[in-house]
């Protein structure tokens, strides 16, 4: 399994879903990367005015590698009709990066 | 021109207290001390600036818990530009949330394109990551009307934006940056680069805006998906304007993958 991060607002947080990240209230830290959220956490979160957090997400290899095949295809797609060398180069750059996390991933 | 004076008028009105701080950036010789004294009078706009700041793409090792101590780092510009973000993303309300985390990531990505250039104002940049389409936040929020038939005509013809804002507005949201940058009386070089970023030829300060308009571009490669399969057109005139050559974009694009991490393995 990969563990992916996403950015959630408050509003769509469910109980069960796991914290990316340390949340402060003022200096002190309120709530510490890695705690399960409960009902009484969200509504908590919400009280004290965070409007979004970062939660992780479980994503199997298979998902992975398809979600990365993805990308570099969407990468080819929109730059079918772009034709500068600058483009060029930024295209090559972006498939290589992708391609890169594919083989290393999967 | 009627979008333009409607626009102007709905635009929030500027807290007394950030008017305050800008008259005194205007005066030589002002001290961190002072700009931070008017601030902290008004703690909800203290309480914004710091999670500005303290959000992941600043990136400071240390938590910043004083607002001296974030306008003495980040320096007047910066500061005058964080408090034009809190007026711009008042709430993230779900509307505004993909144009936020767009905004977001724009920053992130311009702080790391003006480190491995070694560029001084690297916070000034991230500021203006964080407002190159503040004009599209404001057609959003208050015209949401014409911002659903942007939508629409986008989604329909498989354009960028730009090509669909002029159809429906008139002009693209590069033109509202600029009457909101001209009413707020903008920091140059961040006014310059939210204006110019699609057109770098026509920017005065073209490295800084050829960053902002690369980040811009990056970020959009970044995040394709099935839903958005368009980015905004790339200016050949930017590889030349930065130095941009093939090691440099790859270096860049390491660091933004560890920087923006969509995953990471355990």
């Amino acid at each position: 399994m990969i563990i992916a991060e996403m950015r959630l607002s408050v509003e769509k947080l469910k109980p069960g879903m796991r914290l990316a990240e340390d949340i402060y209230r003022g200096s002190a830290i309120f709530c510490k990367k890695g705690t399960v959220l409960t009902e009484a956490i969200i509504e908590k979160l919400k009280e004290i005015g965070i409007e979004e957090v970062s939660i992780e997400e479980e994503i199997s290899k298979e998902k992975m590698r398809k979600f990365l095949e993805e990308k570099i295809s969407l990468v080819e797609e929109v730059f079918k009709d772009v034709d500068n060398p600058c483009a060029r180069m930024i295209k090559k750059a972006f498939v290589e990066f992708w391609k890169k996390l594919l083989s290393d991933g999967t | 021109m009627e979008l333009k004076e409607e626009l102007l008028e709905k635009l929030p009105a500027i807290p007394k207290v950030i008017y305050e701080v800008w008259n005194v950036l205007e005066k030589k010789d002002v001290s961190p001390e002072t700009v931070s004294r008017i601030i902290e009078k008004d703690i909800t706009l203290s309480a914004k600036i710091l999670r500005i700041i303290n959000s992941p793409f600043y990136g400071f090792p240390n938590r910043i818990t004083s607002v001296k101590h974030a306008v003495i780092l980040l320096g007047f510009e910066t500061i005058k530009g964080l408090l034009i973000s809190t007026l711009v993303f008042g709430r993230i309300t779900p509307q505004i949330e993909e144009l936020w985390n767009h905004a977001c990531d724009c920053a992130t990505v311009a702080g790391i394109i003006g480190k491995s250039f070694g560029i001084k104002e690297t916070d000034e940049l991230r500021v203006s990551g964080l407002l190159h389409d503040m004009g599209k936040v404001i057609i959003r929020n208050y015209f949401p009307e014409l911002d659903r038939r942007i939508t629409e005509l986008k989604e329909r013809l498989n354009c960028t934006d730009l090509e669909a804002e002029k159809k429906v507005l008139g002009v693209s949201h590069t033109t509202v940056n600029r009457w909101i940058a001209e009413k707020w009386n903008f920091p140059e070089r961040i006014k310059d680069s939210i204006v110019f970023h699609h057109e770098i030829g026509s920017a005065k300060n073209k490295l800084f805006t050829g960053i902002i308009s690369l980040s811009d571009i990056i970020c959009h490669i970044y995040r394709l998906d099935q839903k958005k399969r368009w980015i905004p057109p790339i200016d050949e005139r930017i590889c030349e304007i930065l130095g941009l050559d093939e090691e440099k974009i790859k270096e860049i694009l390491s660091s933004v993958g560890e920087s923006l991490p969509y995953f990471h393995e355990r």
